[in-house]
This record gives C-alpha cells, structure tokens and sequence, in this order.
C-alpha cells in the first residue's frame, strides 16, 4: 500500500508529559506525523519516553501539555471515539494464557465491537493471515513463543484498526519466527493498517520501516526515512551506527 | 450487552481451567465445614448418652425411653432384657464412661404400679393414701416399684439432681395417670358418671401449666445454633472471602501482562469490564455456597451431625450471599490494584481473611467471645454477614431483618472499590 502524505493518521504535537509533581519530563514537546500506510519506526534506548508516549497515544494516559490526534479525533476529548481507531499491541503476551488462541480472538473481537458472524468471519481470516489455524485451539500457555506473539498481534487486528501499536513485537524471539513475523506485518501494513513500530533491533527498523524516530531523555532527536537519515550522517553505515551516534554509547540506566 | 456476557464467560472459563484455583473455591471451605462442624460437634451441641435397661417392658420403661429421646440432647439406648444381667453390664458400661448415666427398669414394675393403684382405689373409698414416687437413698433395698439410676462419677451435682428430679416428675405423673385411668374403668362408674357424665376420654391430658425455654443473650437467639447451623454458613463466608485472592491475584495477572492496558485501549468502559468479572465472582460463590449448604443438609447427617437446616427465608439467604460476594470481590479488587505484585496478594490475601474471619466468628463464634472481643468483631465483615445468618437460622429474622447487615456489605464493596478507583487512577495517570 503507498503512503498518503496528505492525510496523516497520527498528529503528535508539543507533547509533553510530567508524572506526578516531578519537573523532569518524560516527554518533551514531542512532534511528529504518521502517515497513512506507514511503518513508522519509533526507536530510543530505554528509558527515552518511547512507552510513555504509546501510554499517551493508546489513551491510557494524559498529556500534561500538547495534543494527539488520531484521523482527526482529539484523544483527550473523544478518547472512546480514538479507541474504536486504534489497536495497542503490548510487548508482553497480553492474552488469556488459560484461554485458546480462538477465545483469545473472539473475546478481544468482542471487546472492539464485533459480533456474530462479522466476527467468525474475521478470526477466520486472522488465523489464516498468521497461519494459527493448527493452534486455534490450544491453550495459549502451551504454545509456543512465535505462536504467542503472532496470536497477540492477531488480537489487535480484527477490527481493522486505522493505526496499530506494535511494541517490540520481535522479543525474544529466534531468527526464522522473526522473519516471519516481520514478513506478516509488511503484509498487515500492505493490506491499509498504519502501523507504529518500536524496537531495539536496529536492523529490523531499517529493513521495514518507512519512516524513523529517535528520541532519548523524552526529546526528539531526528527522524524521517532510514536511508536518508543514515546518507545525510558522515561515519554511519547503517541505522544502529546511527542509532548509538545520537544516543551515545553509554549505558541507559 | 454482548461486552459483559463475554467477559464474564471469559472469568468463568479461566477460573473453570485454574485448578489450584478450584481448589481453595470449593474443595477448602467444604473440607473445612466437613472438618470444623464433627470437632465442634461434642462443644456446641453437648449430647448426653443415656442407657436404659428395661427389665420390665411395660408402659414404665417405654414412657421412660419416649421422653428422655425427645430431647435432642440425649441419645438413649434402651435394652429389654429379662433374667439376664442387664443391670451389672449397665453400671460396667457407665464406669468404662460409655454413658453418662444408666436407668434400670425392674421386672414387674408397671404391674407392682398398677397392684398399688388398685389397692389405693379399694382403699379410696374408706381411707386415704399418699402414694408418691421418691428417691430412696443409697443403700436401702429396692424393690419393683424402685427404678435405679447409676452415675457416671464425672457427672456434676447439678445435673444429676436434675435427671432424678425429671425422673421423679415423670414417674408422678405415671402414677397419677395409672390412678385416674383406675378410677375411670374401674370402681367409680358412679362417682364419675355423676359428676356431668365424664367420661375417660373427656381427659385430653394437656398439661394446664407449661414451662417456656428461653435463652439468656444478649444475642436474641429463640434457638441455641448447632455445630451445624454455626459451621455451615460461616465456613461457606469463608469459602467466598477467598475468592477475594484469585480475583486479585487475576487482576495482578491482566496489570503484568498489559492485558490490562489492552483493554483500557479499547472502546469498552471499565465498569464493564469490572461488572463482568464480578458477575462471574457472584455465579461461583453462588455455586459454592449452595454447595457448602448441600454439605451441611445430606453429608453431614451421614457422619452422625444433625442436618443444616436452611429456613423458610431462601430471599434473605440470597441477599446476604450476593452482599458478602460483593462485599469479597471489592476486597479483591483493592487487593488487586493496591498490592504490587502477584506474590504480595498471595501472602497478604489469605492473611487478612483468616484474621478477619478469626475476628468475625467464623472460628470460635462471636457469642462465645469474651466481651472485649465482641466489641472489636464488628469491624469485620464476616462478623455483619454471620449476624445476618443469625437473624435468619437463629433470630427467626426474615428479609427486612438481614438489611442493616446487607447495607453494611455492600458499603463495604462500595468503598473497597472506590479506593481501587483511586489506586489505580493514582499509578496510571501518574
């Protein structure tokens, strides 16, 4: 699917946000778009406000200053309106492990606002997209980990959701299951849904995403396409090199 | 709709799967009041054995077995023996302890009765005579008309003045009735037809005076409660308190996962999700309760236990288990989202509920407390739902009777669940 520049999904603007009575912000005057269609890769070290943003943005948590939009809806003031566009994808299984794979599906299918056999239909074909027709009904516990995370992300699809947060959706797992989660999501991507990116593992961000955004210490530090960002630095090959240039090559805490 | 039915299917599919869950839900609180109410037995319901030996067979003895059965503390053996040695076993039987006492009905007693009856009737008209039944004291030979009763030693004075002063009552009021009876068929055809034609069976022989048994409490109990009656109800409280810990403990589960976050990100209201997973909390304790209930009417009575008795109040009942399942959810609900971690409620979960059902009566009852201890099992709800089974079993109380306590459950779900609210706004805000 081509990106639509003229119609941005995700408006982040001035976003800034303070826990409790502390001064340092976690995240400060953060602006960026995700465009429709996008892979965008939204990339820092720990600690860098990447998951505090997410919480922002999957309406879980209020902006202390700045707004987000989502195709236009505020999600401050119409967050129910923002959630029926949305789908957050955790980075830990967020599934019922005692529960099948196909319960899993039907009841977060449910929760999005699905029902009868719109919602068959569309287990159906998520199984099928994340080739989880063999294990639809297994306890989720007994799968294995690739099986855990493609039904995890299965969960966050089924309501064609405009934009989906997928946060690192590839930990932990081995090399062939990487791959092939990765192909599934350039197809989730191909099939229309905008697709939110965070990951640690550089070379995934430069294989698939079509747009980056690093920041550290809650601040925005460059963003736009990987292969620009790495041509307009001078010593980096790649997007790691690049990474750990503007990050710094000290420990996080 | 749809949201709510689903995720209470949802809860009760994943507490259906969760065996260690099942466990404490039902197979700990129905081995609990299985264990507690055959220990409490012998304390709560004091149960005196009782052998009668009746050497005699006639009305004496079978009047003698009839009365002392219809106590419901006292079970007695009667043995009809003649020529044998009956009433050398029974006195060895109450020294080895096998009975508190033993009554021996000699041959021929009722016809050395009934003997007396007609020499006093013959004697009636031209003599008098006070024929009455006393205690004879240790050592003077008895003879048929003489009933002996052996003591086990350990028994106290007070009860033993007792036995022998309702046997004395009893033996009377024989005599008086063998008497009357005489005198009605007997010799006094004229005596009893001339005074207005009556007739032996004009004699209903309902006592004129009676004696009300009431229990001095400040409790208001019209009936003692039973092993069975104090054991069923509290210990199926407590089987629902519990619940109280896998709810939290699933609540940790959804928060570690992000399950929770999931579903805060999507377009369902969090009362929704909360009405769904209390909903199937309240099917279960339901479930449970009736279980614990079902223990106490058909089991029990198997091991020997008089039957649990549910009362004619099933409304009552229902509120003040939907009160205390409310009541336990909030609890696990707070629990859930104050506690940090899944270890934090394991430990702390069953601690409080086990204080706070030590506190509320469950184990020793408020009743039986000291004083101090009364006063301070009023802040533990399992103390305000065991009153509200009192007001139903005990107090003879009906629906509007188990309110107060039902307000006082609920408040407590209500305000359990608000500082939930609160903890949980507080962390995820930030």
């Amino acid at each position: 699917m081509s990106v639509d520049k003229a119609n941005p999904v995700l408006h982040v603007k001035s976003l800034t946000k303070c826990y409790g009575r502390s001064r340092i912000p976690a995240v400060t005057d953060l602006d960026f778009t995700v465009d429709k269609g996008e892979i965008f890769g939204f990339l820092g070290p720990n600690g860098a406000g990447k998951t505090t943003t997410i919480s922002i943005m999957a309406t879980l948590m209020k902006p202390t200053r700045g707004s987000v939009s989502i195709c236009g809806v505020d999600i401050v003031k119409n967050p129910l309106r923002a959630r029926k566009l949305i789908s957050l994808v955790p980075q830990e299984i967020a599934l019922y492990q005692e529960l099948t794979g196909r319960e899993n599906l039907h009841y977060f299918g449910t929760m999005y606002g699905l029902k009868g056999a719109a919602l068959e239909r569309k287990i159906a074909m998520a199984l099928e997209f994340f080739d989880l027709g063999g294990v639809a009904d297994h306890p989720v516990a007994h799968c294995s980990g690739g099986i855990k995370r493609r039904f995890n992300i299965a969960c966050g699809i089924l309501h064609d959701p405009v934009l989906v947060f997928l946060d690192e959706p590839t930990v932990g797992m081995d090399i062939h299951a990487r791959n092939a989660l990765l192909d599934q999501i350039q197809n989730l991507s191909a099939r229309g849904s905008t697709i939110l990116y965070t990951t640690h593992y550089m070379e995934e961000a430069e294989k698939i995403c079509s747009r980056v955004l690093i920041m550290d210490k809650g601040v925005h530090l460059a963003s736009g396409p990987p292969s620009e960002l790495i041509e307009q630095s001078e010593s980096c090959r790649n997007l790691g090199d690049l990474f750990l240039n503007l990050t710094g090559k000290h420990l996080a805490n | 709709m749809g949201k709510l039915i689903t995720t209470l299917h949802k809860e009760l599919l994943i507490l259906m799967r969760d065996r260690a869950g099942l466990l404490m839900l039902f197979a700990m609180p129905a081995v609990l009041v299985f264990v507690v109410c055959l220990v409490q037995e012998k304390v709560l319901n004091p149960t005196t054995r009782v052998l009668v030996v009746d050497n005699d067979r006639g009305v004496i003895g079978r009047t003698i077995s009839e009365g002392l059965a219809s106590s419901t503390h006292i079970e007695v053996e009667t043995r009809s023996e003649t020529g044998g040695d009956g009433e050398a076993e029974a006195k060895r039987a109450v020294n080895r302890g096998d009975y508190q006492f033993s009554i021996v009905i000699p041959q021929g007693c009722t016809g050395f009765v009934r003997k007396q009856v007609e020499t006093f009737v013959s004697m009636i008209v031209t003599s008098s005579s006070n024929g009455t039944a006393r205690t004879l004291p240790p050592g003077e030979n008895p003879g048929p008309g003489t009933i002996t009763v052996y003591f086990d030693p350990s028994v106290q004075g007070g009860f033993r003045t007792a036995i022998l002063s309702s046997l004395s009552k009893v033996l009377l009021c024989m005599e008086y009735q063998i008497k009357l009876d005489q005198l009605i068929a007997l010799g006094k055809p004229g005596q009893a037809e001339a005074h207005d034609g009556i007739g032996k069976d004009d004699f209903n022989f309902v006592p004129w005076l009676g004696i009300q048994e009431t229990y001095a409490t400040e409790f208001g109990f019209i009936t003692m409660p039973t092993s069975v009656q104090q054991n069923v109800p509290a210990w199926a409280l407590f089987g629902i308190f519990f619940i109280s810990v896998p709810m939290a403990g699933s609540l940790i589960k959804e928060r570690e996962s992000k399950t929770l976050d999931r579903l805060m990100s999507m377009p369902v209201s969090g009362f929704t999700l909360l009405a769904g997973k209390i909903g199937a909390y309240i099917l279960v304790c339901g479930v449970q309760f009736s279980m614990i209930f079902m223990i106490g009417k058909f089991l029990l009575p198997l091991a020997g236990t008089q039957p649990f008795v549910m009362g004619t109040q099933p409304l009552a009942i229902a509120l003040i288990v939907v009160a205390t399942t409310m009541a336990a959810t909030g609890y696990g609900i707070m629990l859930g989202t104050v506690a940090r971690t899944y270890e934090q409620t394991a430990v702390l979960g069953p601690i409080s509920i086990v204080i706070a059902a030590a506190l509320g009566g469950v184990m020793v009852p408020v009743y039986l407390m000291p004083e101090p201890m009364q006063a301070l099992s009023n802040i533990s709800p399992f103390s305000w739902a065991l009153d509200a089974f009192y007001d139903i079993f005990l107090r003879g109380g009906d629906l509007n009777a188990v309110v107060p306590e039902a307000v006082s459950l609920f408040t407590f779900s209500a305000i359990t669940i608000t500082i939930a609210w609160i903890a949980m706004k507080f962390k995820r805000l930030g």
